[in-house]
């Protein structure tokens, strides 16, 4: 910004000696959102000044209530006004340089008050001696004292979200949900749209003075603010104010606005429609969003125009001067809304959650979405302490927000693992189909035979008790006599039934753990596959050219040889399986009766099933986990096979060369 | 804030500073949850609290575990300016790391301004003793320096785990009792100062 005035001074010399050395002065505290404003307008021609005059207009109504404000954001502008419009040829080329310009300098602000800030730190008192001699920088200064002894200070007086630029104010009071708006303004739609809707006169009725200002004072200080203990048009005035002290209008600039204007004074629907919505899309972020926002919430207003009693017209004459816009065009804005912000839908503004809040969401997306609003949060804060704002409170959330991230994050991954996993069975199952399951359950067995036992123990855990509950209830329903030639009964089932399942299944595992021992002693195989290999090696050794092809004919020859073995338990242990179910049917067949006999209620049954069934789920995916692992196992084996094959053909080879030799 | 722990619980809050890799999290993994997590993944700055018992009280220990990474040195210092004791964690199966402490603790320093900060260097990874580049008395020679007391640890064996979170919570809270009784006799010290002043004299 400084850059300007020398520029300015070159072509003019003279101009500004009266002015010249305030403007150096002013540079010292520039970083102060309030003053780009002005420069800004210093720039901006004829017809923003015609704007100007309008906005001061109310601009002093404000000042009523917050003369400081006033005195802050206007009284610059009004001491330059008179010189502006002297070169209006230099505003277009200058406007955008300046605004890059001017975040970069804001950047490099940051930097350079951050490093103050640690110096600050060091050499207290020095700083304060400084302070003494240089009072030109006196209000500098003034910040870092504040900085300095922490609680004292307030960040809505250094650092307000009211009368700053709206891209300033959209970072300072940031809605953690992604939407690029100033809280305040979310907060007061929000509120306005779920208790506004059947308020005679919205926006035409304005609030208690007091009221709004309070709520200014709290958004500017980042409180918390609970609107309901107010009623809606306190709501419609903080939002009136909000956009009143915006330092430029909602459409960027003057320029912008003419153009606008055009637009909307074009008398062919189609075309005024294109061009504001080429329009629109050329605008700053920011205000793209404020925009979209505003005026979708004002044509939700105009649904609502029986309760309300404001229509497109009522609203347009109430908030154009507001919004810095004719009559015209906000009524075409209003008229094109659903086709220029076709991809904005209003949404209700959900903040992070608190801190201790006992329920962290559940699925994935969920905790995600909450994590990138906790994120948000964090590095505002972050951004608050860079700033010097740093109090015990903040300190406090800052550890607590982070604590919940570091949940969240913990949550996350579980569920992530728990779904991946489920995820990854399902996809096994269906992949390997019937016969993959049966070779799953196969590989189980054999692997983890003491898993499997605990399997069948689990299993059947729950029956006992049910079986007990089953007797209570029975010894309350029956007679006694009933109850006595029942419960052998009972017993006589429960202890018949694990009983035989249970040495069945030992034995079908001991069986299997035969088998496999027989076909799998690693050894053998080893053996008998190089030995077969070897010779199908010497026989083509010569027309293997490359390492890379003898390995993979190692490798598919191991595979070969696992798929037989495979193949063949396959069908034993279908064969065992058959058995099984022959034995059951008859065990059905034989229990049939002493089932049918007790009165078994239902709901004990019931109980029983269920946890049966989470216990089957569960020990399903260990099973699936585990036979994943077997499966990796087993290539791995086969890989390593194929090299140690390698190795012994390539050492024979040496030691037929040495022989030679 | 809504969740403040019960007044008379006290409150420590512990920061693991170290370079990236040396198991800052995992030993606090270890510490909170018991588990030791193999695979590397950077940190960003994480945060847990715990209740624990120390020398038959009840109290809160926060941990703040932070990037070792140089990437995120511009939110460190936010946090170190809270935290009322630290872990300076190296790795002695690299020295690179335990060079890398001297930095963190004028780091430290600087940002409390406190010579006196409970402090306590940590080397970490003693389970893998063939790999050590660290030798004991080279550490336990800096420690003396700084005037911090040296502990060994594995994340992997819990080796003395709970013991470097045990000896800063002590340290902190000895400290917060020394600072109380400083302030509320602030009188004494005072008369003390003032009768420095008139041995200078």
């Amino acid at each position: 910004m400084d850059f300007e005035s020398p520029d300015v001074e070159k072509d003019f010399p003279g101009l500004y000696a009266s002015e010249s050395g305030r403007k150096s002065n002013e540079s010292d505290f520039s970083d102060d959102g309030h003053d780009r404003p002005s420069k800004k307008e210093l720039l901006i021609g004829k017809r923003k000044d015609k704007k100007d005059k309008k906005d001061r207009g109310y601009a002093t109504l404000e000042g009523e209530s917050s003369p400081e404000e006033d005195i802050e954001t206007k009284s610059p502008s009004k001491s330059k006004k008179s010189k502006t419009f002297k070169f209006p040829s230099k505003k277009e080329k200058r406007e955008k340089s300046r605004e890059k310009d001017g975040k970069e300098k804001e950047t490099d602000k940051e930097r350079e008050r951050k490093k103050k800030d640690k110096d600050d730190k060091d050499t207290d008192k020095e700083k304060r001696k400084d302070k003494d001699k240089e009072k030109s920088k006196q209000k500098l200064k003034d910040r870092k004292k504040g900085k300095h002894w922490e609680e004292t200070v307030d960040i809505g007086e250094e650092q307000p979200i009211f009368g700053v630029a709206l891209q300033m104010a959209v970072e300072r009071g940031r809605c953690h949900d992604g939407v690029e708006l100033p809280l305040v303004v979310r907060n007061c739609i929000d509120y306005i749209e779920e208790y506004g809707m059947t308020v005679d006169g919205l926006y035409k009725v304005s609030a208690v003075k007091s009221k709004v200002q309070h709520l200014r004072k709290l958004y500017n200080q980042r409180e918390v603010v609970d609107m309901s203990e107010f009623d809606p048009m306190v709501a419609t005035s903080l939002l009136i104010l909000f956009l009143r002290e915006l330092p430029e209008p909602i459409l960027e600039n003057g320029e912008v606005v003419s153009r606008f204007e055009q637009a909307a004074s074009l008398k062919e629907v189609a075309l005024r429609e294109t061009q504001l919505i080429d329009l629109i899309s050329q605008l700053p972020k920011c205000n793209k969003t404020l925009l979209a926002w505003v005026i979708l919430h004002l044509d939700h207003l105009t649904a609502h125009e029986k309760t309300t009693k404001m229509n497109a017209q009522s609203i347009a004459m109430t908030l154009s001067p507001v919004l810095q816009m004719s009559h015209r065009l906000l009524l075409a804005l209003l008229l094109h809304c659903k086709a220029l912000f076709a991809n904005v839908e209003l949404s209700k503004y959900i903040p992070p959650l608190a801190s201790g809040s006992p329920n962290l969401p559940d699925t994935m997306d969920a905790i995600a979405a909450e994590l990138a609003k906790q994120e948000s949060l964090l590095s505002q804060i972050h951004m608050q302490m860079n700033a010097g704002f740093v109090t015990k409170l903040r300190e406090e959330q800052l550890w607590e927000v982070q604590r919940l991230i570091t949940q969240l994050k913990r949550k996350y991954k579980t569920v992530q693992k728990l779904e991946g996993s489920t995820h990854k069975s399902l996809e096994e199952d269906l992949k390997l189909g019937d016969e993959g399951n049966l070779d799953i359950s196969l590989h189980k067995a054999k692997i983890v035979p003491e898993e499997d036992n605990s399997y069948i123990k689990a299993d059947y855990q729950p029956l006992p008790m049910a079986v007990v509950a089953h007797k209570e209830s029975c010894s309350q329903s029956m007679d006694e006599s009933n109850d006595q030639c029942d419960t052998p009964e009972v017993n006589e089932k429960l202890g018949m039934l694990p009983a035989s399942k249970h040495v069945s299944q030992t034995k079908c595992i001991q069986e299997k753990l035969d088998a496999s021992a027989n076909e799998l002693t690693p050894d053998e195989v080893v053996n008998r596959n190089s030995g077969e290999t070897l010779q199908i090696l010497k026989a083509r050794q010569i027309s293997l050219d490359s390492d890379e092809e003898l390995r993979e004919r190692l490798i598919y020859g191991e595979l070969l040889a696992m798929q037989e073995s495979l193949g063949s338990r396959i069908a034993e242990e279908r064969g065992e399986i058959k058995r099984l179910a022959e034995l059951l049917t008859n065990k059905d067949f034989e229990r049939s009766k002493p089932i049918a006999v007790p009165c078994t209620p239902e709901e004990v049954d019931r109980v029983a099933i269920i946890e049966l069934v989470l216990e089957n789920q569960m020990l399903e995916k260990k099973k699936a986990t585990l036979v994943r692992t077997i499966i990796e196992e087993n290539i791995a084996c086969v890989e390593l096979r194929a090299q140690f094959l390698i190795q012994q053909l390539s050492d024979q080879d040496c030691m037929l060369a040495a022989k030679k030799i | 804030m809504s969740k403040k722990p019960g007044a008379t619980q006290a409150l420590h809050k512990v920061i693991m500073v170290g370079s990236g890799g040396v198991g800052k999290s995992a030993l606090t993994l270890q510490f909170m949850y018991d588990e030791f997590v193999e695979d590397y993944e950077p940190t960003k700055a994480d945060s847990y609290r715990k209740t624990v018992v120390l020398d038959a009280e009840e109290v809160q220990i926060d941990i703040l575990d932070t990037a070792g990474q140089e990437d995120y040195a511009a939110i460190r210092d936010n946090y170190f300016r809270s935290g009322e004791g630290f872990l300076c964690v190296f790795s002695i199966t690299e020295d690179d790391s335990f060079q890398a402490t001297q930095e963190f603790r004028e780091q430290i320093l600087r940002v409390k301004n406190d010579d006196h900060i409970p402090f306590l260097l940590v080397g970490n990874k003693s389970d893998l003793q063939e790999k050590r580049k660290v030798n004991l008395a080279e550490a336990q020679a800096r420690s003396q320096q700084w005037g911090v007391p040296y502990v060994e640890t594995s994340a992997k064996t819990r080796e003395n785990v709970d013991k470097v979170f045990f000896d800063l919570m002590r340290e902190i809270r000895s400290r917060k009792i020394e600072d109380k009784s400083a302030s509320n006799g602030r009188g004494k010290d005072r008369a003390k100062r003032k009768k420095k002043m008139c041995i200078i004299l």
